[in-house]
């Protein structure tokens, strides 16, 4: 995996996120899919931030969807993950996972 | 129950500050979980809710989509800041500051623009000037019109200001303690239209080299 592909923590919370929600991935569902499972209140800009980043390298997809009346007659943005992400999401895993072999949280000095 | 609308003055901040291309999305995004958390939490802090993301998101996007703003204020405040400094080396402030000569030309010039131009034509260009975003070759001509007419009113308005001095000063050239204060007040008139036309300036400048690139025939 070459270095532009490298996820970010972030990056792989988001895609992660927008692979667990399917066709319903857009900035609302994403932010509060980050608080419900992991606590994490990120702002909106924080998240259209990385959202733009992950689709200019072509991790994701975007497509316009739907106005409604509650979002004050706006278009929503869907995601979706694109076979490239899945794979740099895959990687990723793997190198996570080749690194945490065999470590114990005792040896940097945390108690288990 | 009745639903409050989100803050105006956060969402026209966002409207300024946002990508155009996020604009929709994010505005629609944050209304409608606005209107989600009325159902549990109070209005007030449904408010403080919205704000917080307004400023926060704002701060995500004002060096992306602000910069043309920001280095124009520096530029401007680079040129006053040298100018005080050089004002101080000469003798102090004081003496450089004159309301009236201010008032002879720059509000004059402004009536010649907008009758030259259109009040529209001169908001779109300083619009323009601070957004850093032009759309066609015509709102491009038009804008460095308004600046050009702008400076060159202004100056011309100080030299006609200026010689107007003159002829005040030479009809009572016998009074000579006046001539000094009013001799320096006449040239501090043109002092300012030059300075005003400076900036007008580098305002077309930056209007022209925005526009660099758009095509003569959009689609």
């Amino acid at each position: 995996m070459g270095k532009s592909r490298f996820l970010g923590e972030f990056e792989q919370l988001v895609l992660l996120a927008i692979l667990r929600l399917g066709e319903q991935a857009y900035g609302t569902t994403i932010r509060q899919i980050l608080l419900d499972v992991i606590q994490r209140d990120v702002s909106i800009g924080a998240l259209y931030t990385t959202l733009t980043r992950l689709e200019d390298k072509g991790l994701i997809r975007s497509a316009k969807g739907e106005a409604t009346a509650e979002r004050g007659g706006r278009a929503k943005k869907y995601f979706e993950i694109t076979a490239e992400g899945k794979q740099a999401l895959q990687a990723t895993r793997q190198s996570l996972d080749a690194m945490w072999r065999d470590v114990k949280l005792s040896f940097v000095g945390v108690k288990q | 129950m009745n639903r409050c609308s989100p803050p105006r003055i956060a969402e026209a901040l966002l409207e300024r500050v946002l990508p155009v291309d996020l604009k929709e999305p994010l505005l629609g995004d944050l209304e409608e979980e606005f209107q989600q958390i009325q159902f549990n939490q109070s209005k007030q802090a449904c408010q403080i809710w919205y704000w917080r993301q307004a400023l926060l998101t704002s701060f995500h996007y004002f060096n992306q989509t602000q910069k043309a703003l920001i280095m124009f204020a520096f530029s401007v405040l680079f040129f006053a800041a040298l100018t005080i400094f050089a004002m101080e080396l000469s003798g102090g402030t004081s003496m450089f500051f004159d309301v009236p000569s201010l008032i002879i030309t720059l509000p004059p010039a402004l009536v010649f623009t907008l009758a030259v131009t259109s009040p529209g034509n001169v908001k779109q260009a300083f619009s323009c000037l601070f957004s850093g975003h032009v759309e066609s070759l015509k709102q491009v001509k038009n804008s460095v019109m308004v600046f050009d007419v702008l400076g060159t009113s202004c100056l011309w308005l100080g030299a006609l200001m200026t010689l107007l001095g003159w002829v005040a000063m030479g009809s009572s050239i016998e009074e000579v303690a006046v001539i000094g204060p009013a001799f320096a007040v006449s040239v501090l008139t043109l002092m300012y239209a030059m300075g005003i036309k400076l900036v007008c300036y580098v305002a077309s400048q930056r209007i022209i080299y925005l526009g660099q690139g758009l095509s003569p025939h959009p689609d």
